[in-house]
């Protein structure tokens, strides 16, 4: 049942088709090619036969005309069954007398029975009769030869053996050729289901190389692998618009827990200080009330562009929601190097924005947190800079440091 | 006469009708030269006959003969082939067609059809044929030139 199984398996793939197809071919196309070759190569043989037989004998009947000479004509039949060709030779005159030479045939001159095709009467010895005339052009004998068949039986079974012969090692070498292109044919279409397979799986990062002179396995290759990176492309997209804040460009709250959380595991490890800031940006309810959400939102576009300019690279701001930031600032040296960081910030923040002919004076109010002095993690961090940030906003008083009062 | 008998001399009978239909048949056939009764023609000889049908010009008493190839039967056919012109069917195609080329002309004219046959003897000046005997005296207007051969063919 499981050879059954994979037998039906194969006749469905690829090269059980190419196989099957091409031996279903060669099945009804061989026996037609090789009847009609070998009965072109019969008739052939059998035509010559018969001709040469008519032309000899007529050459002979010729040679022997006009001369009667008993002694002479029984020579020249001795002569003619010498050659092989000519196994019976029989002179028969008017007056019934019989001259005869052969080869072990005899055959009574009231049975002789010409033949006029090839192979009739079944006997292998093709019979022909010709008369012989005299010089007043009367005849005067039958001459009668008969011909072996048997040379040109045996070349036409010979040809039967050849052909035979060449058609089986023709079927085996093309079932070989098949049996050793196919699956050579259908490695590259293997390799490409396995790469397919891998992009299902979500795998896009390694890049389709499949080597092929085919060229419709190659063209395939070609738009899977412009599938892939138009996937690669697209989750590329997917995982930023995750993972960043669509008005501003600045990573979100995950992004920020994220980086948060591997700064907090590397400053752990390193005994190192870090500082988390929170940040709201002072009478930005005004602007959106008084000029509109979209200078609002340009606003908070500009303020992101602030920031990131007057922070290191390896300082991540986020946007938490509405006009809020939180800054994350690691490798701190001391309290001195984080506060020194924010005062450049509230600095630069303080510089009146011009947007679309309006003069906007925004500042912000911020809070801060240090690792490990006001929290060890990251939720306690961020509450500590936010209640840091509510007392500089109700004081006034910017940056505000968080202490336990 | 019992019935057993009548059926027993009938079956006798029968046989013997049997037999003498099959002697007749297979009884020594004759292969004839034939023209138009029309034209009286002397009888050419083997050799002018063979040239004749080989695509050589044969004029006997002053008129020019037109050889008409009988392919009505085939084994009259390969009797002519074998005992006129010593060739076989490829071969004197072959012969027929190179003499064409070379010398021009055509090639005897080749007939299938018994009616076509019989009708270009009697329309054609001076053309001959070969037939069997038994055919040539069943066909009115025909007359039997001379015999070429005669044997048995079974």
């Amino acid at each position: 049942m499981a050879r059954f199984n994979r037998l039906a398996q194969f006749a469905r793939s690829f090269t059980g088709r190419l196989v099957l197809g091409l031996s279903a071919m060669h099945a009804l196309l061989l026996p037609a090619f090789f009847i009609g070759a070998v009965y072109l190569i019969k008739e052939g043989h059998e035509t010559q036969f018969v001709n040469q037989t008519r032309i000899d004998s007529h050459l002979f009947g010729a040679l022997l005309t006009q001369d009667f000479n008993e002694q002479r004509l029984q020579g020249l039949l001795t002569d003619a069954v010498m050659g092989g060709q000519v196994i019976f030779a029989q002179i028969v005159t008017q007056q019934g007398k019989v001259m005869e030479s052969s080869a072990g045939v005899h055959i009574a001159p009231d049975r002789f029975q010409e033949d006029f095709f090839f192979g009739q009467h079944d006997d292998t010895i093709y019979y022909i009769s010709i008369p012989l005339y005299d010089v007043q052009g009367n005849v005067r004998a039958s001459l009668r030869l008969g011909y072996d068949e048997t040379p040109t039986l045996e070349l036409i079974r010979t040809t039967y053996r050849r052909g035979l012969l060449l058609a089986g090692l023709y079927i085996v070498f093309t079932v070989a050729l098949i049996g050793m292109l196919a699956p050579q044919l259908t490695r590259s279409l293997r390799r490409l289901r396995n790469a397919a397979q891998r992009i299902a799986a979500g795998d896009l990062k390694e890049q389709l190389l499949i080597r092929t002179t085919i060229t419709e396995v190659a063209n395939l290759t070609d738009d899977l692998e412009a599938m892939r990176r138009e996937l690669v492309n697209q989750s590329e997209v997917m995982e930023h618009q995750a993972l960043h804040d669509a008005l501003t460009g600045l990573p979100n709250r995950n992004l920020f827990n994220d980086r948060l959380g591997q700064a907090l595991i590397s400053a752990h490890r390193s005994g190192t200080m870090l500082a988390v800031c929170m940040l709201d940006i002072n009478r930005f309810k005004e602007v959106n009330d008084t000029l509109g959400h979209q200078m609002g939102d340009l606003v908070l576009q500009q303020t992101a562009l602030r920031m990131r300019g007057a922070l290191r690279a390896s300082d991540t701001v986020a946007r938490m929601g509405g006009d809020e930031f939180t800054i994350l600032m690691p490798l701190m040296e001391d309290r001195e190097h984080a506060a020194m960081a924010v005062e450049k910030l509230i600095k630069v923040l303080a510089n009146p924005l011009h947007i679309n002919g309006h003069t906007l004076d925004v500042s912000a109010s911020i809070g801060i947190a240090l690792y490990p002095e006001h929290g060890e993690d990251a939720e306690l961090l961020i509450r500590h800079a936010d209640m840091a940030m509510y007392h500089a906003k109700r004081t006034s008083r910017s940056p505000s440091l968080y202490h336990s009062d | 006469m019992t019935r057993m008998h009548r059926l027993s001399a009938g079956s006798v009978a029968l046989l013997m009708l049997v037999c003498v239909a099959h002697a007749t048949y297979s009884a020594e056939r004759r292969m004839v030269l034939v023209s138009s009764d029309q034209i009286p023609l002397p009888p050419p000889s083997a050799l002018e006959l063979r040239r004749l049908f080989m695509g050589v010009p044969i004029i006997k008493d002053g008129r020019t003969l037109e050889p008409l190839r009988n392919n009505t039967d085939p084994v009259l056919h390969e009797v002519f082939l074998q005992k006129i012109v010593f060739l076989s069917a490829r071969n004197y195609e072959h012969h027929l067609l190179s003499q064409v080329f070379r010398l021009g002309g055509q090639r005897p004219a080749l007939y299938s059809d018994m009616t076509e046959l019989v009708s270009a003897l009697k329309t054609r000046p001076g053309a001959v044929t070969y037939m069997w005997a038994d055919t040539a005296q069943a066909l009115p207007g025909i007359r039997i030139v001379e015999d070429l051969w005669q044997g048995s063919t079974d």
